[in-house]
């Protein structure tokens, strides 16, 4: 696993619960944030509303020709920071707050602003209003003194609040986050356990025994169910392949030790006793004939071996009439030995895509197999031919013994011999027919047998052509 | 002794054929199947079967089961090719006497061979002892006190089967039997000429009759005092 980050299921789940989570968090804390903020300039504002309706009620008759007012501050109960002023309707500044700042007093339009001073930031309001005076000396009608009132708030105090609202919620979210994760991790850990049954269940898997049982908890589990059900799959045919290459090798061991055991067994004979010369010269002779079929075995064993290991995919073309030429020149002399007639016939252009040596073993298997099994005198046909469209067949037929309905479904398997003691006296060693089906089948092409028991027998191999 | 040798693979039943031959002075018939080893076992009686396990039409196991089944004393020595110990236990198990897996040592499977035999009459050691007369199974040869007595083959063979059953009348069909395999051309008087020289042979070394000729009854082993 070097190079590879580490990743954990449950950590990036519960990354992706506290990033959801931490989006909710943020929207709300805004959302609070907003309505806080709001809210508070609300009440500011009526706050500042209310306190210019203070200031309207201390303002007085200045008594003086000019008919002025004046602001009593003496009247006021209003907070030491506020800053205030009023202005008659003249324009003139009647009164202030003690060192108001002009910039925040200078008059704009009506309503509420906000504006800076310094580092603070205010809240003001300015307002038209009208101040009633000496109602009772002029007959409950009073004199109008129209004025203009600014009235201005520090907000450093009202965001100071707000924060301090919403620091509330923060908390509450980041304890609740907490919990969270804590409870995810233990959750998953638990709603993960069907894996870690899986993992128990699969370490089972060894090549002798190769025993997977689905754990119950994961076939439960939709998302666990569709692996449980390939793993099976899987296993269950890896048993099989195992089973057959265990076989293979039984069977192998089987058909080695047996010929071991027979060359060995030659020599020992010779050495049991004192011989003369020509009982030496012919049991060696028997000894080397008895080696010779160790060499054909193991020769075949490694040839069915390398078939398995390497695919024809590159495979060269080849014409098939051209190459079963020569393989049966090279069966001629044995033929001949046997008195068995071989006779070839090849339509012209049969190329197929195939290793060159390969096809030489198949078409002298195929026709060796046919030798043995015909009688002296009779005739073996070989024929090669374009065979329906894109094909090319390739027909071995004899007229000897043939083979029992059945054994023909055996025949391809490893090391099946129709009848072992006979079969064992004309040298076969039960591995031709498979390495022939090794070899069509890995050109992609197919073989078959048609065989009556004393009639004869016909392998047709048909290929795909090149 | 006659001994049945069921092997499918022709040269090794070959072999094995002339080794116990050759190297014991056994009478061998050859089977390659199992039907033909469970035929000649009805027909002929052997005093041992070399049975290989993986022959056609008939199983060596079935063999031994079938043998075993018709209470067929006979030892068996099965040949395998199998490493699997379970096998060959089961084998045992069944009633084979004991087993070699291949490739195996001729000369050790002869050893073997005369062993189960020799167990199969009751006897546990090579030699075998009646009255003054010794015969070493073994290196197949015979003698009176220290006197080596030098005979024929088939004299041997006789012998060596009379000294198993020491005074019980031994017929001269059952003789016949055990002493030739299918493939010789036995004629009674052959035997009949084979004992006459080897009670001669006894006669000469132990100064008495040690072995007897019932007329129409057979030939029995008779202590020499």
């Amino acid at each position: 696993m070097k190079g590879l980050r580490d990743r954990s299921l449950i950590r990036q789940t519960i990354g992706i619960v506290l990033a959801a989570q931490l989006t909710c968090a943020l929207v709300l804390c805004g959302a609070a944030l907003l309505y806080e903020r709001h809210t508070r300039l609300r009440a500011l504002d009526i706050r500042l509303q209310g306190r210019s309706d203070s200031l309207l009620g201390a303002i007085q008759d200045a008594e003086d020709p000019d008919d002025n007012v004046v602001v009593d501050p003496a009247e006021l109960d209003l907070p030491g920071d506020d800053i205030y002023a009023v202005y008659n309707s003249g324009g003139r500044l009647v009164g202030s707050s003690r060192d108001a700042s002009p910039l925040i007093i200078q008059r704009h339009s009506d309503g509420f602003r906000e504006m800076k001073l310094g580092r603070r930031n205010y809240r003001v309001i300015q307002r038209e209003a009208m101040r009633v005076i000496d109602r009772a000396e002029n007959g409950g009608v009073g004199l109008k003194r129209p004025v203009t009132i600014v009235y201005a708030s520090s907000v450093g105090k009202l965001w100071h609040e707000i924060f301090e609202a919403v620091r509330f919620y923060l908390l509450a979210i980041a304890f609740a986050t907490g919990i969270t994760v804590v409870a995810m991790a233990l959750l998953l850990k638990r709603a993960l356990f069907p894996l870690s049954e899986l993992v128990a269940a699969a370490k089972q898997l060894s090549p002798p025994a190769m025993v997977f049982v689905a754990p119950a908890s994961v076939m439960q589990m939709r998302e666990l169910r569709p692996l449980a059900e390939v793993l099976t799959d899987a296993v269950g045919r890896l048993r099989e392949a195992f089973a057959k290459e265990q076989r293979f090798v039984g069977d192998a061991a089987h058909e080695l030790k047996t010929a071991i055991a027979v060359v060995r067994s030659s020599v020992q004979l010779l050495m049991l006793k004192p011989r003369t010369i020509e009982e030496y010269a012919g049991g060696l002779r028997r000894v080397l004939e008895d080696n010779s079929r160790v060499e054909t075995l193991v020769t075949q064993m490694l040839q069915l071996a390398s078939m398995e290991e390497a695919s024809c995919a590159n495979a060269p073309t080849t014409d098939l009439g051209h190459l079963t030429a020569v393989a049966l020149e090279q069966l001629r002399p044995v033929a001949e030995e046997r008195r068995i007639a071989l006779n070839f016939t090849s339509s012209e252009h049969c190329k197929v895509r195939i290793m060159p040596e390969r096809s030489l073993t198949l078409v002298s298997n195929l026709v060796m197999n046919a030798i043995q099994h015909s009688r002296s005198g009779q005739a073996v046909s070989i024929s090669v031919c374009g065979n329906g469209p894109g094909n090319v067949a390739l027909h071995v037929e004899d007229v000897g013994t043939g083979i029992d309905a059945g054994a023909i479904p055996h025949i391809f398997e490893r090391f099946y011999r129709e009848d072992r003691s006979r079969s064992r006296e004309t040298g076969g060693t039960g591995l031709g027919l498979s390495i022939c089906k090794s070899i069509v089948e890995a050109a992609g092409g197919s073989i078959s047998v048609k065989s009556a028991p004393e009639r004869g027998t016909r392998v047709t191999v048909t290929f795909i052509a090149a | 002794m006659r001994v049945l040798v069921v092997e499918d693979e022709v040269r090794l039943a070959e072999n094995i054929a002339c080794g116990l031959r050759e190297g014991a002075g056994y009478a061998v018939d050859v089977a390659h199947d199992g039907e033909d080893a469970i035929h000649l076992c009805w027909t002929a009686s052997y005093d041992l079967v070399v049975l290989d396990l993986m022959i056609p039409r008939l199983s060596g196991q079935e063999v031994v089961n079938q043998l075993r089944a018709a209470r067929n004393r006979t030892p068996i020595l099965v040949l395998t090719a199998m490493s699997e110990t379970g096998k060959t236990i089961d084998l045992l198990n069944l009633g084979a006497d004991d087993y070699m897996t291949k490739p195996f040592d001729l000369g050790e499977l002869i050893a073997r061979a005369r062993a189960l035999i020799r167990r199969g009459k009751g006897v546990g050691e090579p030699l075998l002892r009646f009255g003054s007369l010794n015969v070493h199974t073994g290196e197949q040869s015979v003698s009176h006190g220290s006197a080596k007595v030098e005979l024929s083959p088939t004299e041997y063979r006789i012998l060596e089967y009379l000294m198993f059953r020491p005074r019980v009348i031994v017929s001269k069909r059952e003789l016949l039997e055990h002493l030739y395999d299918f493939t010789w051309e036995h004629h009674s008087n052959v035997v009949e000429a084979h004992v006459s020289n080897l009670r001669k042979k006894l006669r000469a070394v132990t100064d008495s009759e040690v072995l007897e000729t019932l007329r129409g009854r057979g030939y029995r082993l008779v202590s020499a005092l």
